[in-house]
C-alpha cells in the first residue's frame, strides 16, 4: 500500500487532535502560578526559620501570643526581634498561600475546569492545610521530628504546584494538537515525504523523549532524596549520636554527586526540537551547579574548612560568625535552591511525559488513518529501508 | 518520669498559659485551657497520630569513663563494673544536677551555697531546656540552639556534628579550657569564656557569637560551667567506684534498691538540698527557682531523675524500713564533701581571681621603636634556646616540629593502657564507648600570623606565659615577663621574616612552602 504524501497529512484537519482548547481555564492557571510564586518565598522564609532556629519564637498556634494571627500588632512584628519577625512572617505567608489555594479550588469549580484540574486544586488545598497543621503541631509539641516532616512536605507541595501549572498551561493544550507535531516548521527540512518515514522518525523522537523522561525521573528522585537528607541534617535530634549525622552527610554528598552526574547525562542527550523541553534541562544543570557551590559554601560558613586546607592562611584565619548575614543567607539559599531543583525537574518531567504521550497518540492516529491497523500496533510498522536517512525528519 | 504524649504537649501549654496570665483577651484563662484541649484533640485526630513525640534529650552517662575505669581495674574487654555502681553514680548526679530540661544545683552548704554564684538561676533558665520563647523579646534554650549540635547536650563534645570537626569540640567534663587568662591548672574566668564566645576560634569550627546579646553570652557561660561541674563530679564518682568491692555501694542501700527510688522527701531529708531551677508546676515566668525543700512541700511538685523511671510513691516510713537512713545520709554527705566541694571550690576560687596587670611595653606595639630590634634578637634566642619553642613549632616556625602529640582529652584514655594511636584495633573499644578517634594535635604554623587564642599582644603573652591548658603547649614558668614579651615580638614578626634566615633554616625538610 502506498503511503500518503506528508503534505496531505499536514492539511488533514483532524489528525492527532487530542483535546480542545475549551477545556483550559486561564484564571486557574494564573492562580496556580501565583500560589507557586508565593510558595517559593515561603520556602525561603521557612528555611530562614530553621537556619536561625526561630521556630519557637512564637510559642502558640494558630494564634500569635494570644492574638489572632492576622490581628497581631504589625509594629510589634515588624520592629520586634528577628526571630519573631521571621516566624510570624512565615506564618502570614503560609496563610496567604492557603488563601490562594482556597481561591484556586473556588475558581476551578466555578469556571468548570476539567475534573482532573478540580481534583488537583483540591489536592493542593489539602496539602497546604496539612503543611500548616504540621507547622502548628511542631510548635505546640516543641518537636523537631515534625519540623523535619514539615521541611520535607514544603518542597513537595511546591513541586506539586509546578506540575499543576504545567497541566493547566496553554502548552499542555498546544502539544496535544496535530499542528504541533506536523506544522510547517517540522516538515520543511524533510527529505522524505512518505508517512512511513515520518512515523518511523517520530518513533525515534519518542524513544528519546522516553529516555529523557527516565533520566529526569532519576534526577527528580535524587533531588527529593537530597531534600529529605538535608532536612534530616538540619533537624537532627540534639541527642543524636555523631555516627547518625556522619551517615547523613556522606549520603548527602554521594547524593549530590549522583544528582550532578544524572543531570549532566540528561543535558548530554541530543537536543529536542519539541518546544518547551530543552531549556529546563539547562536550567536544571545550572541550578544543580549552583546548588553544589552553595552546599560547599554552607559547610565552610557553618563548620569551616576541612583539614586539607590547614596550610592555607585564608583557611586558618577564617572565623565563623554564628548567624551572620552570609551564613544565614547561603545556608537558606541552599535549602531554597534544592526546592527549586525539585520544581524544575518536576516541570521538565511533566512536560516530557506529556510530549511523549501526545506524540505517541498522534503517531498512533496517523498509523490508524494510513493502514487501518488495529489500536496499539504502531511498533514495527515501517521497514528498515524507510529508516535510512530519516534523521532529518526527526523533530528532536 | 515516663515520657508520654501528655507531657509532650505540656511545654507549649505552659507557654500558652504564661501568655494567658498577661493577655487573656480572647479566651480568658479557663477558656484558654478549654481551647488548648480542643485544639490538642483536633490536631491529633487530623494527623491520625502518625507523628509521635520526640522524647526530650537526656544527659548521656560517661560511658568512656566507665570503660576506662573498668580497664584500669583490670577487667577484660567486654567486662564492666557492676551495674549498681553505675546506677548509684547516675542517680546521685541526676538528683543533684537535674535534667537538661530541668537543671538543678546541689546546695552542699545550705540555701546560701556559694555554688549559686557560679551559675545564676536566670542564666540557667535562659540556657537550659528546649528552644522556646517566653515572650516577644527573649527566648530560652540558648545552649541547644547554639552549642549542643557540636558539644552535645551533656557537654561531652559528642554532638551530632562532632566527628566532622577539627579539632573535635571540647568535652567540658574534664574541666579544662584552652584559652584563658588564669594560670595552668585553674579553671577559666567567666570573662575568658565570654571572650571566647564573642571572638570564636579562627581556623576551627568554633564560631563567634558576637551577634548575641551580653546577657545571652553570660547565660551560656553559666551553663557551660554547670555542665563542666556536673561532668567533673560524674567522673570523680565513677573513679571512686573502682575502689569499691563488688557488693559495696556508693549509697548504702539494699542491692535491688536505687537511690532515685527514694521519695523526694526522703532524699531531701537525708541527701543534699537541691535547688531546682525550672519547676515543672510553675510557669517559666514566675520566680525562677525554688529549693527542693519548698518543692517537696508543694503538693503538685515533682523532681525528676535522669532516666524515665517512675517516682516512687511509697510512704517514707515504708521505704525507710528497708534501708538505714543514717548510713545513706553519711554516704551522700561524704560524696558531697569529698567530690563536689573540691570542684566547686576550684571554680569558686577563680571568681576571686584577677588577672595580673601587665603593661605592654612600647616596643611590642610600635614597630619602629628603637628597642624592637634588640628584643627581636632576644626573642629569637629564646625561641631556639631557653623557651625551646623550636621543639614543636619547628626551626622555621611552620609547626613541623613534634607533631605526634595528643591533647589531654585524648590522652585521658589513650595513656591508660599505653594504646598505640596508630593501631585502630587497639582503640576501637574506646571509640565504641564514646571517644573520638585519636587525632594528633599539630603545633601552630606561626608564619601564618593566625593565633587561635586571640591576636592581641596580651593574648600571645598569656599563651606563652600560661601555656594552653589540655595541650602540649606548656607554661613558661622560668621566663620573666620581659622575656615573654620578647618572644611575643618575635612570634609577631615571624610571618614577615624571610624563611631562609640562616639560623632558622637548618634542615631542608623543615622548609615547607608558606602559602
Amino acid at each position: 500500500m502506498a503511503s500518503p504524501n506528508l503534505k496531505s497529512i499536514q492539511q488533514s484537519p483532524k489528525s492527532g487532535e487530542l483535546t480542545t482548547s475549551k477545556s483550559r481555564t486561564p484564571l486557574v492557571h494564573r492562580l496556580v502560578w501565583l500560589t507557586a510564586l508565593t510558595v517559593f518565598p515561603l520556602i525561603w522564609a521557612g528555611g530562614l526559620v530553621t537556619t536561625t532556629n526561630a521556630g519557637m519564637a512564637v510559642p502558640d498556634w494558630p494564634g500569635t501570643y494570644g492574638y489572632n494571627m492576622f490581628l497581631y500588632p504589625w509594629t510589634t512584628w515588624f520592629f520586634g526581634p528577628w526571630d519573631l519577625f521571621i516566624e510570624h512572617g512565615h506564618r502570614l505567608l503560609g496563610s496567604l498561600a492557603g488563601i490562594w489555594c482556597l481561591l484556586l479550588v473556588a475558581a476551578a469549580c466555578l469556571w468548570r475546569s476539567p475534573f482532573h484540574v478540580r481534583m488537583l486544586a483540591c489536592g493542593a488545598l489539602a496539602l497546604v492545610i496539612t503543611q500548616g497543621v504540621m507547622g502548628g503541631v511542631r510548635v505546640l509539641n516543641v518537636d523537631r521530628e515534625i519540623a523535619r516532616l514539615h521541611g520535607c512536605l514544603g518542597p513537595a507541595f511546591f513541586a506539586y504546584l509546578v506540575a499543576m501549572g504545567v497541566i493547566t498551561s496553554p502548552w499542555w493544550q498546544r502539544v496535544a494538537t496535530a499542528a504541533h507535531w506536523k506544522g510547517p516548521d517540522r516538515a520543511k527540512d524533510a527529505s522524505a515525504t512518505s508517512l512511513g518515514e515520518w512515523v518511523k522518525a517520530s518513533r525515534l523522537v519518542e524513544q528519546r523523549l522516553q529516555s529523557q523522561r527516565y533520566m529526569t525521573l532519576v534526577v527528580l528522585g535524587l533531588a527529593y532524596l537530597q531534600l529529605v537528607l538535608g532536612a534530616s541534617m538540619r533537624h537532627v535530634p540534639e541527642s543524636a549520636d555523631p555516627s547518625y549525622f556522619r551517615v547523613l552527610v556522606w549520603f548527602h554528598i554521594a547524593g549530590a554527586v549522583c544528582t550532578a552526574i544524572s543531570t549532566a547525562a540528561l543535558c548530554l542527550t541530543p537536543r529536542c526540537l519539541v518546544p518547551g523541553v530543552n531549556a529546563p534541562r539547562w536550567l536544571l544543570a545550572g541550578l544543580v551547579g549552583l546548588q553544589i557551590g552553595l552546599g560547599l559554601g554552607t559547610w565552610v560558613l557553618k563548620y569551616g574548612f576541612p583539614d586539607w586546607f590547614a596550610e592555607y592562611g585564608f583557611a586558618q584565619s577564617h572565623r565563623i560568625v554564628s548567624n551572620d548575614f552570609y551564613q544565614v543567607q547561603v545556608v537558606t539559599a541552599h535549602v531554597a535552591i534544592g526546592s527549586l531543583i525539585l520544581a524544575v525537574a518536576t516541570f521538565l518531567l511533566v512536560r516530557l511525559w506529556r510530549a511523549e504521550f501526545c506524540l505517541r497518540a498522534f503517531v498512533f492516529g496517523l498509523r490508524s488513518e494510513e493502514s487501518n491497523l488495529p489500536h496499539g500496533t504502531i511498533e514495527g510498522a515501517a521497514s528498515p529501508n524507510i529508516m535510512a536517512g530519516s534523521e532529518n525528519l526527526i523533530p528532536c | 518520669m515516663g515520657y508520654d504524649e501528655k507531657n509532650c504537649l505540656r511545654k507549649g501549654d505552659i507557654l500558652l498559659r504564661t501568655r494567658a496570665n498577661t493577655r487573656s483577651r480572647w479566651w480568658g484563662s479557663g477558656g484558654l485551657d478549654l481551647w488548648i484541649s480542643v485544639k490538642r484533640m483536633a490536631i491529633l485526630v487530623l494527623l491520625g497520630g502518625f507523628v509521635g513525640c520526640t522524647p526530650p534529650p537526656q544527659f548521656r552517662e560517661n560511658a568512656l569513663e566507665w570503660h576506662k575505669q573498668a580497664r584500669t581495674a583490670g577487667l577484660k574487654p567486654g567486662e564492666s563494673l557492676p551495674d549498681h555502681h553505675r546506677h548509684d553514680v547516675n542517680d546521685v548526679v541526676s538528683d543533684w544536677f537535674g535534667t537538661p530540661d530541668q537543671p538543678s544545683v546541689p546546695l552542699v552548704e545550705g540555701t546560701e551555697d556559694p555554688l549559686m554564684q557560679l551559675f545564676s538561676p536566670e542564666g540557667l533558665i535562659r540556657a537550659a531546656g528546649p528552644v522556646v520563647s517566653r515572650d516577644e523579646k527573649s527566648s530560652s534554650g540558648l545552649y541547644r540552639r547554639h552549642c549542643s549540635h557540636c558539644h552535645g547536650v551533656t557537654g561531652d563534645g559528642r554532638g551530632p556534628t562532632a566527628t566532622f570537626l577539627s579539632p573535635y569540640p571540647r568535652d567540658f567534663r574534664l574541666g579544662k579550657f584552652k584559652f584563658k587568662s588564669s594560670p595552668t591548672g585553674t579553671p577559666p574566668t567567666k570573662a575568658d569564656l565570654k571572650l571566647l564566645l564573642q571572638n570564636g576560634v579562627p581556623g576551627t569550627s568554633m564560631p563567634s557569637f558576637r551577634l548575641l546579646k551580653d546577657e545571652e553570652l553570660d547565660a551560656l557561660v553559666d551553663y557551660v560551667i554547670y555542665l563542666s561541674v556536673r561532668g567533673m563530679l560524674e567522673r570523680f564518682l565513677i573513679a571512686a567506684t573502682r575502689d569499691l568491692d563488688e557488693d559495696e555501694r556508693l549509697v548504702n542501700l539494699p542491692k535491688e534498691m536505687r537511690y532515685r527510688d527514694l521519695p523526694a522527701k526522703a532524699r531531701m531529708e537525708i541527701g543534699v538540698p537541691v535547688r531546682s531551677i525550672v519547676e515543672p508546676s510553675r510557669s517559666v515566668e514566675s520566680d525562677q527557682s525554688v529549693t527542693r525543700s519548698e518543692a517537696a512541700e508543694s503538693p503538685d511538685s515533682k523532681i525528676e531523675s535522669d532516666e524515665a523511671g517512675a517516682e516512687s510513691t511509697e510512704p517514707l516510713e515504708q521505704t525507710t524500713s528497708t534501708y538505714d537512713p543514717e548510713t545513706v545520709e553519711e554516704d551522700v554527705t561524704f560524696m558531697a564533701e569529698e567530690y563536689l566541694l573540691p570542684i566547686s571550690e576550684k571554680w569558686l576560687g577563680i571568681l576571686e581571681f584577677e588577672a595580673k596587670e601587665v603593661d605592654v611595653p612600647a616596643w611590642v606595639t610600635d614597630r619602629t621603636h628603637v628597642e624592637r630590634a634588640s628584643q627581636l634578637e632576644i626573642g629569637h634566642q629564646l625561641y631556639f634556646g631557653t623557651a625551646n619553642c623550636v621543639q614543636c613549632h619547628g626551626e622555621t616556625g611552620v609547626g613541623d616540629g613534634q607533631t605526634n602529640n595528643f591533647d589531654d582529652w585524648t590522652n585521658d584514655w589513650l595513656k591508660v593502657e599505653g594504646i598505640n594511636p596508630a593501631d585502630p584495633e587497639a582503640w576501637a573499644e574506646y571509640v565504641n564507648a564514646g571517644a573520638h578517634p585519636p587525632k594528633p594535635i599539630l603545633p601552630r604554623n606561626l608564619r601564618l600570623g593566625v593565633y587561635r587564642g586571640g591576636d592581641r599582644p596580651i593574648d600571645l603573652f598569656r599563651r606563652i606565659q600560661y601555656g594552653i591548658e589540655g595541650t602540649p603547649m606548656p607554661a613558661s614558668l622560668t621566663l620573666t615577663d620581659e622575656q615573654v614579651w620578647a618572644l611575643v615580638v618575635y612570634v609577631q614578626e615571624m610571618p614577615f621574616e624571610p624563611i631562609s634566615r640562616p639560623a632558622t633554616a637548618k634542615k631542608s625538610e623543615n622548609q615547607r612552602p608558606v602559602r
